[in-house]
């Protein structure tokens, strides 16, 4: 059913799951810039052997196959800090594969829990997230320890899987 | 360690100070134990969603230049695609959204070939040179559409990650993500051929139109009336089941995370289940649901009824926190707490139940109708109750109140916190929100399809507002 050029059908898929793609990424490889060289490699790639792909299936299944792949690559040559070896991290990009049939409801009540943070840690999220300020730069702007603030960083989010815990059991039950 | 320490560890690897011996305590705790990876997976989970959205933003001040580089390389690499690696290793971006650029650039790359590009960059001027691409304004800077409509709890998420909660009629948009917040959120949105698409209730909602109509609805309901489109591009609608081809029709839709339903009203729409890539297509006044590997037939569209009762027993409503029922009390909807984004210093506690959605029969609210509300509260408090209604075609018809023209009673539960409460659709009138485009909109919610209700308590602290049953009762029926 879809039609027209391969450039047109490769960019309309790849605007359309990059955010996926990108959060495959990001579980086992935190650091944003990381995550970020590991899916450019991995788009030249897509893009190279996009005549190969199969349109009647789902590309995000065939897109996966070549991110494992790169973060391999990464976990194998990147020594600069430290990482989750080869091992684990495969074993957390299969667990997380299968974990995706509540995603989409994960996300949901995760927005909602956003909404129920208080001010100060909705701007800490903002900063660190949106913004992408560093925790020294946190720390100067709200006057807070480091320690403090990577303290902080940690509560909210374990506040959130709590929150998203609770909402997804309210729903279940 | 202990699941907390664990969560301490794991936490410090999001943010990148782990030190060497706690990963590898971290990865060998990982290799051998399954809780471990499930509790790791959910933090990291949420960490790269949000790391997601501010990957969408744009790379700042650069990215007319490094389109335009791209492009160039793209170019190279069609031409010479051996030397693409070399080209890419090159280029590195400071916050890139190298995938975005990549995408752009190839659609700009396609667009030059096609001609489009007279209608992305420069409408009024005739076909662009290449060389002139940097100084025009960017492909995705281009309005394609503009808000004719809207009201209730909306965020508008550009397609670079900025985000608007101040959205307003007339604003030109370059494409993006527009979510509704509450169920009484509504949005419209007009294509710059004339093609319209609105959302209602809790929907999530990206478009974008790069040649060809591409949108994805996430969840919610969803109505459109599309104009003829290019031969050969017709309006693409995802949802998490189903894809949908347009060329010119009216219909509507509702996702949900597991189902997709389109009801057509005019012409025909093609719909692909995406499960099992089947196709079916879904011609004037009928329907198809695509779920699982269920029949994919298309069924005629139910009659109208007049009668309606919620059926929280068997399915949570739409909005707020569904409590499924327990030997001492029945299922209901429970509120919870709402900011309004243009007003953040209230906090509104709210429930929405979705009506003509499932795969029921549309439900018609008559004049005379009254709607009998049971519910529970923590103390007394005034419950505001609202509904929607939309035309026959799915087109937004209005949001009407029953509060605004006489003065609502506070609500007192008795001694087990039940209340009831019934309202007479006579005394609804179109709720302030849509006032500003009341000439387009009904004068009265009579014989229109009602497609939600919802209610709110407006007090300082929570008010513990449930509601276990909604029914809508018609003239001369005795209630059940």
């Amino acid at each position: 059913m879809e039609r027209g050029d391969p450039h047109e059908r490769f960019t309309q898929l790849l605007i359309e799951y990059e955010p996926q793609l990108l959060r495959y990424v990001l579980v086992v490889v935190p650091h944003r810039a990381d995550a970020r060289d590991i899916l450019q490699e991995c788009a030249v790639a897509l893009w190279r052997r996009f005549s190969d792909y199969d349109s009647s299936r789902p590309f995000v299944s065939w897109a996966m196959g070549f991110v494992r792949i790169e973060v391999r690559r990464f976990l194998r040559k990147r020594q600069r800090r430290a990482q989750l070896t080869s091992r684990a991290a495969e074993l957390l990009l299969r667990d997380n594969q299968a974990l995706t049939t509540d995603l989409d409801e994960r996300e949901h009540h995760l927005k909602f829990c956003l909404e129920t943070l208080s001010g100060d840690h909705r701007k800490l999220l903002d900063g660190y997230y949106y913004n992408e300020l560093s925790v020294g730069e946190l720390s100067e702007r709200d006057g807070r320890s480091r320690e403090a603030v990577y303290k902080m960083l940690q509560r909210i989010r374990r506040a959130l899987l709590q929150c998203i815990e609770t909402n997804m059991r309210g729903v279940e039950a | 360690m202990n699941r907390h320490d664990w969560e301490s560890v794991i936490g410090r690897h999001l943010d990148e100070i782990a030190s060497a011996e706690e990963m590898a305590a971290l990865s060998e705790k990982l290799e051998s134990d399954a809780d471990t990876r499930l509790l790791y997976l959910r933090l990291a989970g949420i960490h790269a969603t949000l790391a997601t959205r501010e990957l969408d933003e744009p790379a700042s001040g650069e990215a007319e230049d490094q389109l335009l580089d791209l492009v160039e390389q793209l170019e190279s690499f069609t031409k010479h695609p051996r030397s693409r690696r070399t080209v890419v290793d090159g280029q590195r971006w400071s916050k890139p959204t190298f995938l975005w650029l990549l995408a752009a650039s190839a659609v700009v790359f396609v667009a030059f070939s096609a001609g489009l590009i007279y209608q992305l960059a420069s409408p009024d001027s005739g076909i662009a040179e290449s060389n002139k691409i940097a100084t025009q304004p960017r492909v995705s800077d281009a309005s394609i559409a503009r808000i004719t409509g809207l009201s209730g709890s909306l965020i508008w998420n550009g397609d670079r990650g900025q985000i608007d909660r101040d959205v307003k009629v007339g604003k030109e948009l370059a494409g993006g993500t527009i979510e509704g917040m509450a169920p009484d959120s509504w949005f419209e949105l007009q294509f710059n051929d004339g093609s319209t698409v609105m959302i209602s209730g809790t929907s999530m909602l990206t478009f974008a139109d790069l040649g060809q109509k591409t949108l994805r609805l996430r969840e919610g309901v969803f109505s459109a009336n599309v104009v003829p489109q290019p031969e050969g591009k017709p309006m693409l609608i995802r949802t998490p089941s189903a894809l949908l081809e347009v060329m010119g029709t009216r219909f509507d839709v509702e996702a949900r995370l597991a189902s997709t339903m389109l009801n057509v009203t005019e012409g025909t729409v093609r719909m692909r289940r995406l499960s099992d890539g089947r196709e079916v297509d879904v011609t004037a006044k009928h329907r198809v649901i695509a779920d699982g590997d269920g029949d994919l037939a298309p069924q005629r569209l139910p009659e109208a009824v007049n009668h309606w009762k919620s059926q929280l027993h068997l399915r949570p409503g739409g909005y707020g926190k569904w409590l499924p029922a327990s030997e001492r009390r029945a299922a209901a909807q429970k509120a919870i707490p709402l900011i309004p984004p243009d007003n953040p210093n209230v906090t509104l506690y709210l429930l929405g139940i979705p009506v003509s959605r499932s795969d029921g029969p549309p439900v018609v609210v008559r004049s005379d109708s009254r709607f009998v509300v049971r519910g529970r509260l923590d103390k007394p408090a005034k419950v505001y109750f609202g509904i929607a209604v939309s035309g026959v075609n799915g087109e937004f018809a209005g949001k009407f109140r029953l509060d605004l023209e006489s003065e609502q009673p506070i609500s007192k539960p008795d001694t087990d916190g039940n209340f009831e409460v019934a309202y007479r659709l006579s005394n609804f009138t179109l709720d302030p929100c849509v006032r500003d485009r009341e000439q387009e909109l009904a004068v009265r919610p009579d014989d229109l399809v009602l497609t939600c209700v919802w209610a709110f308590t407006h007090t300082h602290s929570p008010s513990g507002l449930e509601i276990s049953g909604v029914e809508l009762i018609p003239p001369n029926k005795v209630e059940r």
